[in-house]
């Protein structure tokens, strides 16, 4: 009985460490990089947002483009 | 308003036709006002138009919103890159906005390019309360 809660337990751990790494590795994919956001000012200025605002600038368009198919 | 076709040729419908027309990579094309709300717009059939506004609309307030933290007082353009394809919005007077999709692989400087020329017609529709003035240089002008 102990070794079969064992085995579970460690199916587990093995389970929630794949789930983990593909989560970690489908987000990063989907990370803003540099260049994928460029803004022109209304001064003319052309301006590269921090990679934050870049990311939730392509967080949006992401869901923009899925809507509209 | 249109939906995958051209409905009120001559209002601003019909230039977001005439937008979509000329560039082909556009897949869709609205026109949002100061205040948030879908102008016109040229979308597929079945498109949920209030999800696709409000996202759009958080999309040009946080373009306002980097602007102004970066010295000017709004944004001219922006260009936004994702996996599935490009989201373009040019600012137009009175704090409305033009915004376009399109594909992964659209050449997004002729699309701009002819956005810019669609403004000028755009202002003047919303100038006049009448359909664009023919001295525009409109996009109709360029050929594909």
């Amino acid at each position: 009985m102990k070794r079969i809660l064992g085995r579970l337990l460690v199916l587990g751990a093995a389970a929630g460490a794949v789930y983990a790494l593909r989560n970690y590795f489908e987000s990063s994919s989907a990370r803003a990089s540099r260049g994928d956001v460029q803004l022109t000012l209304d001064n003319g200025a052309s301006v590269e947002p921090s990679s934050a605002e870049a990311q939730e600038f392509v967080d949006i368009a992401r869901k923009v483009l899925e809507i509209a198919g | 308003m249109a939906e995958g076709g051209a409905t009120g040729v001559g209002g601003l419908e019909g230039l977001l036709e005439n937008l979509r027309a000329l560039s082909g990579e556009v897949t869709t094309a609205a026109v949002l006002s100061a205040g948030g709300d879908l102008e016109a717009a040229t979308l597929p059939p079945g498109v949920d138009r209030e999800r696709y506004s409000a996202m759009i609309t958080a999309l040009a307030g946080i373009a306002r919103r980097t602007a102004r933290e970066n010295g000017g007082s709004g944004f001219a353009e922006a260009r936004i890159r994702a996996d599935e394809g490009y989201v373009l919005l040019v600012s137009l007077e009175g704090g409305r906005t033009l915004v376009t999709t399109t594909g992964p692989d659209a050449r997004v400087g002729l699309v701009l390019y002819d956005m810019r020329n669609t403004r000028r017609e755009l202002e003047q529709t919303s100038g006049n309360g009448a359909s664009a003035g023919s001295e525009t240089g409109g996009p109709g002008e360029r050929k594909q």
